[in-house]
């Protein structure tokens, strides 16, 4: 038994506790500039013990600690520390019986990653090459990649008896092409990074556009489609919606959703908007059986043809709320935030657009206002589009907001790099 | 936790029989946190971090690394640098760049220790919960609409540096930071905001007047997002700009932080022609001066790079030309820039990178205006009548102020920037408007000619700063500033 589990079930004063430990091993290598492994991405390994530890202790107060490997060698330090910080909190008093079924596990490991972290660090020299390779062939000189492989054990064990195991692994590369295109690629297994590049040819389009400046009169207000990335289109839901569904803002009053938008299953979005995750999809990157507090996982709406249906909630905002607990959004892979609409192809619905701009990336995403969902953001490599073809780049700054935005009607464009399609729609476009 | 010297110099006596040099580097790192929602603790911790990363360096230069979360178990930390060496051979057969420059570096020892006022990790729990709950109160007692959260964290961080060449290092930094998020969700009005301070210990909360100017700066900015219901649109232009020290401390980070940082070298940087520093190129007027450095008593020190070298103070812009970059062994030869000692990381696991500590920009005596007020805390209608009185709206006509800032970002490939500010205001001879917060862009090299003159002293802007995968504590000390029209710089 766990050296630390054995110190816990010692003493007199824990009531409850729950043990979440992940074993992490991984190997990365990197190339920057026109260097494969340099002084900046050199290759390298990593081993850590990672992990949180809950208490219940008699007084009924709670404490809630990380763990590193220092935690479990030295278990007495550990929950001195924990004692250190407990404090009141009746929602958090929550700790899992064990499941009366059966897990059935959702197999997201594969051994050859294994190999590939201990052994075959030469594969991954020549991954990396043939990636650098081709971005070579299209014009890149400033080269920013990295290529992962990961493994991971998680266990999780409370004093109520319940115990679970997983293991997952993963195998990805991202790149950045000049710091104006990114992309990335991951699976639970290897692959051969050439059978993906196929799927760059587009992309590669895209940059050689990107690289002509085109000379536009300043400061116009446009009232033209803008087609945003399917990466950008993520990170916009991500800064917008994903943080304003934190189970914990909406119980504190600090998202903009409510818990009454919950409860009456209010409208906010237009009928499209439908957003929801998989998490027991098999070999899929993000996927995973179950929360670190134990809760298995399953299949989750949060938003459905626009109304709100529950944030993302932990154990202790579930109870707050007096919601189930829910999984929370991990990956692009295991998401889907429209279910009902036409997904068109990037590539032909460029085509078909008589005039349109192409928005690769927003500077400063980070910073606008979640709260009000308004926006106003620099895309200093806009890609302008005339008859269905690329004419070049110019700066624009795209301005609206965003809960407005999402309650319209758009269509959705899907491309070969991304599980997510991006959006197009009529914000306001001011050219710099 | 303790270093183990003698498992230490047993490491790097395995790897001399291999004829591999290498660099360890130790973490101690403690973060005390502690949360309170709406006059309620919602989270408390105390975490402990401790791990060693090591690079491993082959004679010809090739190299590996590899980190392991402990710093005395001797079994794993031997794992570790077997790791590091094998890789680094395995990079050898693979032909991959090398890195001879760190035989180069001359060996060093030295201890610095960051002094605290009053070192929260000695403060009983109970009294931090009691002076943050405290807080909450008052300020929630001053907002009833408002959810309030107060955040304190204490960080206290240790690193040991050892290499080949029996460098010893070892020096500890501390960091606290005290925030405040009010979010407002009515029918009426849905707006946050954010406000921070900083300091070295516990006085963040314990110091009067530190909390006297928090107070006053939330309370401020809550009054204009409060007003934002009432606001205008301003047609996006090029226009005179008034920036508070804060949305200028962002700006002198952001661009101009980020783009001195040597490993541009990689990639490209307005201040480098073909890798290497434009050093003398004029780039603004003689009286501005832009360096980074923190000293010992202040947010953000590092008197040592993660590699041992002595950090020196970068003067990136010295009399309006361009001088020196953040730089590190690997890339200040290569870009002709002095070896500042800029390598930093905030943990163990990764590659120290060239990174800011605490950037400021400086303006001499004879641009800088000093208003009657304090221009720390100060109000955009005094600032309004100061700048009536001086009678800057015959040359300027419409001055646009923008206040605080929620963050920015820039492409240091060619120097757009993007600035975010938390309140902005449209300022004519006659008349104060409040504007939709607006956001300030342009190109890095293109803003700084239009700066002509400071008020008021520099203020402080505790900030954390994203790179490489991580955020790592940072500072900017700017004062409020002025921007002349520039076709370069958008208000939007």
């Amino acid at each position: 038994m766990d050296k630390l589990i054995k110190t816990i079930k010692s003493q007199k004063n824990i009531k409850n506790y729950r043990i979440y430990k992940t074993k992490s091993k991984n190997i990365v290598l990197g190339v920057k500039g026109e260097i494969i492994g340099g002084p900046y991405n050199p290759i390298q390994t990593s081993f850590s013990i990672n992990g949180e530890l809950q208490i219940e202790w008699n007084d009924k107060k709670i404490s809630l600690i990380n763990l590193t490997s220092s935690s479990f060698e030295n278990p007495r330090e550990t929950i001195k520390r924990a004692y250190e910080t407990k404090i009141s909190d009746k929602y958090q008093r929550i700790f899992i019986e064990p499941y009366k079924e059966k897990l059935i596990k959702t197999n997201q490991y594969s051994r050859n990653i294994s190999n590939l972290i201990n052994n075959k660090q030469d594969t991954l020299i020549q991954e990396i090459e043939n990636l650098f390779n081709y971005e070579r062939s299209i014009g890149i000189i400033k080269h920013e990649s990295t290529i992962e492989a990961s493994e991971t054990y998680v266990e999780l064990s409370n004093s109520k008896g319940l115990y679970l195991e997983d293991n997952f692994s993963s195998y990805g590369f991202a790149s950045s092409w000049d710091e104006k295109l990114f992309f990335g690629y991951e699976e639970r297994k290897s692959f051969s990074v050439k059978t993906y590049l196929t799927k760059l040819k587009f992309l590669a389009k895209l940059y050689k556009s990107i690289n002509q400046q085109i000379k536009v009169k300043r400061f116009m207000t446009h009232n033209i489609k803008v087609i945003l990335s399917p990466e950008i289109t993520l990170d916009i839901l991500n800064q917008f919606i994903f943080e304003n569904l934190n189970g914990s803002f909406v119980a504190n009053g600090m998202s903009r959703f409510t818990k009454q938008d919950f409860n009456k299953k209010k409208k906010l979005f237009a009928d499209w908007f439908t957003l929801k995750i998989n998490p027991l999809k098999v070999f899929t990157p993000g996927a995973y059986n179950f929360t670190q507090e134990g809760v298995l996982c399953k299949q989750t709406t949060f938003i459905d043809k626009g109304k709100m249906i529950t944030p993302i909630l932990n154990l202790k905002h579930a109870s707050i709320l007096k919601f189930n607990p829910t999984p929370t959004i991990t990956e692009p892979y295991i998401l889907s935030f429209c279910n009902t609409k036409e997904l068109f192809d990037l590539k032909k619905y460029i085509k078909s657009c008589k005039e349109a701009i192409f928005v690769p990336y927003f500077l400063g995403l980070h910073t606008q206002n979640q709260m009000t969902g308004d926006y106003s953001l620099v895309s200093p490599y806009t890609i302008y589009i005339k008859d269905g073809k690329l004419m070049g780049r110019f700066k624009t700054i795209v301005r609206g907001n965003i809960f407005e935005d999402l309650n319209k009607d758009i269509e959705l464009v899907k491309s070969e790099t991304f599980p997510l399609p991006g959006i197009c729609y009529n914000p306001k476009v001011i050219i710099e | 936790m303790k270093i183990n010297k003698k498992i230490i110099n047993n490491l790097i006596n395995i790897a001399r029989k291999k004829n591999i040099y290498v660099v360890i580097r130790c973490q101690i790192k403690k973060v005390r946190y502690l949360d309170v929602k709406n006059c309620n603790i919602d989270r408390s911790t105390l975490n402990e971090i401790c791990g060693t990363g090591i690079h491993a360096f082959t004679k010809s230069g090739h190299m590996g690394f590899a980190s392991v979360d402990s710093i005395s178990d001797k079994e794993r930390l031997i794992k570790c640098l077997s790791s590091a060496i094998s890789l680094a051979i395995s990079t050898k057969k693979g032909k991959l760049e090398t890195l001879k420059e760190i035989y180069k570096l001359k060996p060093t020892k030295g201890k610095t220790i960051q002094k605290v006022r009053i070192d929260p990790f000695k403060v009983p729990k109970k009294n931090i919960e009691k002076d943050l709950l405290n807080l909450n109160k008052k300020i929630k007692n001053k907002y009833r609409n408002a959810s309030v959260t107060n955040t304190i964290q204490f960080h206290s961080d240790k690193w040991f540096i050892y290499r080949s060449d029996k460098t010893d290092i070892e020096f500890s930094v501390n960091n606290s930071t005290l925030s405040t998020i009010l979010s407002i969700n009515t029918e009426k009005l849905k707006n946050d905001l954010y406000e921070a301070t900083s300091s070295l210990g516990y006085e963040v909360i314990k110091d009067k007047n530190i909390i006297k100017i928090f107070l006053k700066n939330l309370d401020k900015k809550f009054k204009y997002i409060k007003s934002n219901n009432k606001i205008k649109e301003l047609k996006g232009g090029n226009y005179p700009i008034l920036l508070d020290g804060e949305i200028g401390g962002v700006f002198i980070h952001e661009a101009f932080g980020h783009t001195a940082e040597s490993d541009n070298f990689y990639s490209e940087s307005p201040l480098l022609s073909n890798g290497e520093l434009k050093k003398g190129n004029k780039i603004a007027s003689n009286f501005i001066n832009i360096f980074d450095y923190a000293e010992k008593n202040e947010r953000a020190f590092q008197p040592y790079s993660l590699y041992g070298v002595k950090r020196k103070k970068a003067f990136i812009v010295k009399n309006g030309k361009i001088n020196s970059l953040i730089s590190d062994f690997i890339t200040a030869k290569k870009t002709n820039s002095t070896l500042t000692g800029g390598e930093r990381t905030g943990l163990y696991s990764n590659i120290p990178v060239p990174r800011m500590t605490n950037t400021k920009i400086l303006l001499d005596k004879n641009h800088t205006l000093h208003p009657p007020f304090d221009t720390k805390i100060s109000d955009v209608r005094e600032i309004h009548k100061f700048l009536k009185a001086k009678n800057f709206f015959i040359k300027y006509p419409v001055i646009i102020f923008l206040v605080g800032s929620t963050g920015g970002s820039v492409d240091p490939y060619e120097g757009n920037f993007q600035f975010q500010s938390i309140a902005s205001f449209k300022l004519t001879k006659d008349k104060v408007e409040i504007l939709k917060p607006l956001v300030f862009s342009g190109i890095t090299l293109k803003v700084i000619k239009s700066i002509k003159l400071a008020l008021g002293e520099p203020i402080q802007w505790p900030g954390v700063c994203f790179k490489n995968n991580e955020w790592i504590i940072v500072n900017a000390s700017a004062p409020m500033f002025l921007l002349e029209k520039n076709k370069f710089v958008t208000v939007v």
